[in-house]
């Protein structure tokens, strides 16, 4: 299984999953053991899960703004950096034009991906 | 610091925003959702009620956020997720880039490889190898079709294993199709 760093950290410290490597590029803090998958022998392959805020298109650009705002100071706060670093994410906070540039690549990336592997898609 | 939702001497937010995570509580993104969103409401006053909408990789969830009103009372947690259901689905029932406005990156969280401890394997090396050995026996989990765990053996382009089509079976949790005739039907 492939799950984030902090849904299945607990199950591999009580034993009940065993880690084999981490997905991104750069090894996690968290479990400084554990290599990459590029490490264990597989190079090139890297690919980390994201989170980000977006709202309905036309929603007023002062209120993007300030939800922008808040979110990068509520990203400042010790006690959050805190939270997420236990639960196995690193803050990462951005402008509205930054994160819009990183769902376009992000898009475009998975894109290459999916057909280039030749997995196809899902129909509805 | 406040904005106007339109109405000048309603300062934003005037009353409880809604907050649309698209997967299951209790999930690393529920809890992302979560702690941003009672930080919101420390600051800006209001509550930010979680809405969980799992299902269909975040599908389900992103099909409402599109459709909401566009006045800053309904925001959306993007994933990974988001990204990839945009190139993996056919047919969405929103389009991914032009349907919603970038607010702000949160967080990057990488992803872990994980096995049951009866698997016999210590490596990714040792795993490629058993599943080599073994076509279409090993099984993985799967959060759904276009979830960015469920990708990730399928389709990277340079994992062996997949080119191989030794991951051939899997357990998937959500029954997509049926979701989405639940909801919208």
């Amino acid at each position: 299984m492939i799950a984030t760093l902090g849904s299945c950290l607990p199950h591999v410290r009580s034993g009940k999953l065993r880690d084999l490597a981490i997905a991104g590029d750069r090894r996690s803090s968290l479990v400084p053991q554990v290599p990459t998958v590029a490490e264990a022998g597989v190079p090139g392959y890297a690919a980390d899960s994201w989170y980000g805020l977006v709202a309905p298109r036309g929603t007023p650009p002062e209120i993007v703004n300030l939800l922008n705002r808040e979110i990068a100071a509520a990203l400042d706060r010790e006690e959050v950096r805190a939270q997420f670093v236990a639960l196995g994410f690193e803050p990462a906070s951005s402008t509205p034009a930054q994160f819009a540039d990183y769902l376009k690549s992000e898009i475009a990336k998975w894109g290459v991906v999916i057909k280039e592997s030749g997995i196809g898609k899902a129909d509805q | 610091m406040s904005a106007d939702a339109g109405n000048k001497s309603q300062p934003y937010p005037s009353h409880p925003v809604r907050f649309i995570v698209p997967f299951p509580p209790t999930g690393g993104t529920d809890i992302v959702g979560r702690v941003i969103g009672q930080k919101l409401n420390e600051k800006l006053g209001q509550p930010f009620i979680i809405d969980n909408r799992g299902g269909a990789a975040g599908t389900l969830g992103a099909a409402i956020a599109a459709k909401a009103p566009a006045d800053g009372y309904t925001i959306m947690l993007a994933t990974a997720s988001f990204a990839i259901s945009a190139n993996f689905y056919a047919q969405l029932p929103y389009d991914s880039l032009r349907d919603f406005a970038a607010v702000s990156r949160i967080a990057s969280g990488p992803l872990l490889f994980v096995v049951h401890p009866s698997v016999p394997v210590r490596s990714i090396k040792e795993l490629i190898s058993l599943a080599k050995a073994n076509p279409g026996k090993l099984n993985y989990a799967s959060g759904g079709e276009g979830a960015s765990i469920t990708c990730q053996p399928k389709c990277s382009t340079t994992w062996p294993a997949c080119a191989s089509s030794t991951y051939r079976t899997k357990v998937r949790a959500p029954r997509w199709r049926r979701c989405w005739a639940a909801r919208f039907s």
